[in-house]
């Protein structure tokens, strides 16, 4: 399995990816993107059976990152974790096509519930 | 709607004790450095829309320091001034975020700004002061300061 982790933040991609292997899932591949426009490039060359994506990102924002793989029809597993958690970005996200919404700050056990259903 | 003093605390405790494995204890704001004062380090973040405001993180260097060195999880000698800025600047955004959940919608969250040295102030010309907390981890002190423009 391979996820793609979308933060403009080096120290939240780390984090994030410590998260993930604290949550159980040591043996999946990572690999990273500092903004929507980057993360697009790799979704191409990589083929992420996950997206891990920031909502707030310079260049271009996750739902917009979102909405453009939609729209190129790319329905890759995508999931937001971003500092903001309100009701109308949930919906946001839920109507783009989003899996689930974790807000940081986050835990492990938050990160096992969510990726279940994706990474087993 | 606005913000409780109880939940900036609350806010703050749940990121240090989740992301940095730190507590946190609110003491007295009037033993601060306070925002008229130089911090060393400082972190904004501003809220547009329905509500408007900035949110300021301001603390030593050595605690900007500290703080990062957790986060990236590498030793100090390893770390260099960009990863201090985005190690707060990403706190400054997971509390101005959390906050911004308890406003009105819809509103936007800025990225981060990050200032690093020299006993600066940070001002926001045209707000005004809603409220601030002075918080404690292990002798150092962080300042979070709420500012509502009108």
């Amino acid at each position: 399995m391979k996820v793609l982790v979308v933060d403009d933040s080096r120290v939240m991609r780390s984090i994030v990816t410590r998260t993930l292997r604290q949550a159980g899932y040591s043996d999946v591949e990572i690999c990273q993107a500092e903004n929507g426009r980057e993360g697009l490039e790799v979704i191409a060359a990589e083929h992420p059976d996950l997206v891990l994506c920031d909502w707030n990102m310079p260049e271009m924002n996750g739902i917009d990152l979102l909405t453009t793989l939609r729209a190129q029809g790319q329905q890759v597993a995508f999931g937001f974790v971003t500092s903001e958690g309100s009701p109308e970005m949930r919906d946001r996200a839920e109507a783009a096509g989003a899996l689930f919404l974790l807000a940081k700050p986050f835990t492990p056990d938050a990160f096992r519930e969510a990726l279940q259903p994706v990474l087993g | 709607m606005t913000i409780k003093h109880e939940q900036i605390i609350e806010i703050a405790e749940s990121v240090w004790s989740s992301f940095l494995g730190l507590s946190l204890h609110e003491v007295d704001v009037s033993t601060s450095t306070g925002p008229d004062s130089g911090h060393d380090a400082s972190a904004t973040v501003h809220i547009s829309g329905s509500w408007n405001g900035s949110v300021i993180l301001s603390c030593s260097a050595a605690f900007a320091r500290r703080c990062a060195v957790t986060m990236f999880q590498i030793v100090d000698e390893d770390l260099d001034d960009a990863e201090v800025a985005d190690a707060f600047g990403e706190l400054v955004n997971m509390i101005g975020g959390n906050l911004k959940g308890l406003l009105p919608e819809p509103s936007q969250l800025s990225l981060p700004t990050v200032t690093q040295g020299g006993s600066h102030v940070v001002t926001i010309p045209g707000a005004r002061l809603l409220d601030q907390v002075e918080l404690e981890c292990d002798g150092d002190r962080l300042h979070i300061a709420v500012w509502l423009r009108a």
